[in-house]
């Protein structure tokens, strides 16, 4: 535990009362300038410390911050956010943040998360809706040591390990919109926005962007998007912290990342078959050959979607828009 | 090995998605190799000028070949010229690029990878289409390096 987990675990126990500066000096063995600066850090970080003279410091409030101190404290992972863990009250987008840091050599599990994106981003130039303190943005690099083939996997355990995460943690149904969008009762809750940088000669580093829509009213929403949205608070009332569930989800994460690399790609293709909304429906794909209408019926062993096109031909697709015809629609 | 058969060896690789082949003996050592970046190493008669089809685009009738690389496609996946659909092209025939500089975006299954630059020089082809589909090693671009 560093220092300043220390000052934090002293002030969180003793919620609403005063801590002085020279009993938390003494009990850390650190000068209490020291105290004062790890402070100073701690409501930078967004924490609500009062500090009086001769009284010393009061923590406010119970903070739900993805911070380092907050999320590091009783995460479970070997690799991800565990060398080093960014964090800001407010970035361009945690996605180009984390690929400028990859570009300069940053190590594999490399997190980045912020409380607020300015230029949060979807896919081809879309935007991620990310005011302050409502949702998880984070973003995570990997460095992957597999063959170039399989690198089109990634989205799709991003996916499952946010969804397992999801219905885990919270008992939500989330369910996968091929290929990586989460949904629950037909709403958008999340967006992975995963981007790469590979050559012929391999991956030079992967970058998995989360975004979640956590404690917004639906009404926050912003009018026009491409889904109707909604967010954890509006589908489940008992909530568990942002910090509780972003350890779940860099675990989870994790876990079948590992998968992935030791070539067990099974464990996920199957869950994000059981989880998928669109096999055993009919689907209308707007593919880089054109559009194809017909029943989605399986993934194949990439993960690709396979579809029974309605002239008969089979087809395997790995890019497109993909929307769920609803039945009584079914003359587009 | 006679002119005959090495005749028929190139037809063979011509007819075929192959860009090089290599035949070794004890006693004999042939590489052919097809491509824009080195036509000089296919070892057939030079055909008269007439027979010549004008395949040629004008910047490489200038260019010594073997100054020309290609950037090739590491995944299969769909061809994206700009980050989105609004914006300009990373990159247009004729202008400079840098090493490192992201040249397109290949997508497969909403995985976005950035193809950046093996070479400094100038542009010369984009080989693809917009939201096309392209193969594992399929060329993308050809630069003449600087």
């Amino acid at each position: 535990m560093t220092t300043r987990q220390a000052i934090l675990d002293a002030l969180k126990g003793n919620p609403g009362t005063w801590v002085s500066g020279a009993a938390l000096s003494e009990r850390l063995k650190v000068s209490r300038t020291a105290v004062w600066k790890h402070i100073k850090h701690l409501v930078a970080d967004g924490y609500e410390i009062e500090s009086a003279p001769k009284k010393g410091y009061r923590l406010g409030g119970a903070p739900d911050l993805l911070s380092p101190d907050e999320v590091g404290d009783g995460l479970a992972t070997e690799i991800l956010g565990r060398q080093d863990f960014l964090y800001f009250r407010e970035i361009g987008s945690t996605n180009d943040h984390a690929k400028h840091l990859a570009q300069q050599g940053a190590p594999e599990g490399t997190v980045v998360a912020a409380e607020k994106q300015t230029a949060g981003r979807g896919r081809r130039g879309r935007t991620w809706f990310s005011p302050a303190g409502k949702g998880i943005y984070v973003s995570i690099i990997l460095r992957p040591a597999m063959p170039l083939q399989q690198l089109a996997r990634i989205p799709l355990v991003a996916a499952v390990a946010l969804a397992e995460t999801l219905r885990g943690v919270l008992n939500l149904d989330a369910r996968i919109k091929w290929p990586n969008d989460i949904l629950v009762h037909n709403r958008k809750i999340a967006g992975i926005l995963s981007e790469a940088v590979a050559d012929m000669d391999g991956i030079n580093y992967v970058v998995v962007g989360f975004g979640l829509n956590y404690y917004n009213d639906p009404g926050d929403f912003p009018v026009g998007l491409r889904m109707p949205a909604t967010s954890v608070q509006a589908e489940q009332p008992q909530l568990v912290s942002r910090v509780r569930l972003l350890q779940s989800l860099l675990y989870n994460m994790e876990q079948f990342y590992q998968q992935l690399l030791e070539g067990d790609f099974d464990i996920a293709l199957t869950k994000a078959k059981s989880l998928s909304m669109v096999l055993g429906q009919e689907v209308r794909l707007e593919g880089s050959q054109g559009p194809i209408t017909g029943n989605a019926i399986d993934l194949s062993e990439d993960g690709y979607l396979v579809v029974v096109a309605r002239d008969g031909s089979v087809q395997t697709v790995m890019s497109g828009e993909i929307e769920v015809v609803e039945p009584g629609s079914s003359n587009r | 090995m006679n002119l005959e058969e090495i005749r028929e060896l190139v037809m063979l690789l011509d007819k075929t998605s192959l860009t090089e082949l290599k035949v070794e003996t004890e006693d004999f050592k042939l590489t052919l190799r097809k491509g824009l970046s080195r036509p000089e190493a296919i070892p057939i008669p030079e055909p008269k000028a007439e027979d010549k089809m004008p395949v040629l685009l004008p910047s490489r009738e200038v260019t010594p070949a073997q100054e020309l690389v290609s950037i090739s496609s590491p995944m299969v996946g769909t061809y994206y010229q700009a980050p989105s659909p609004d914006s300009e092209p990373f990159v247009k025939v004729g202008d400079i690029v840098n090493k490192g500089q992201t040249l397109c975006i290949v997508e497969a299954m909403k995985l976005m990878n950035d193809i950046k630059s093996d070479y400094d020089g100038t542009m010369v082809e984009v080989a693809v289409e917009n939201g096309q589909p392209v193969e594992y090693n399929q060329v993308l671009f050809w630069i003449k390096r600087s």
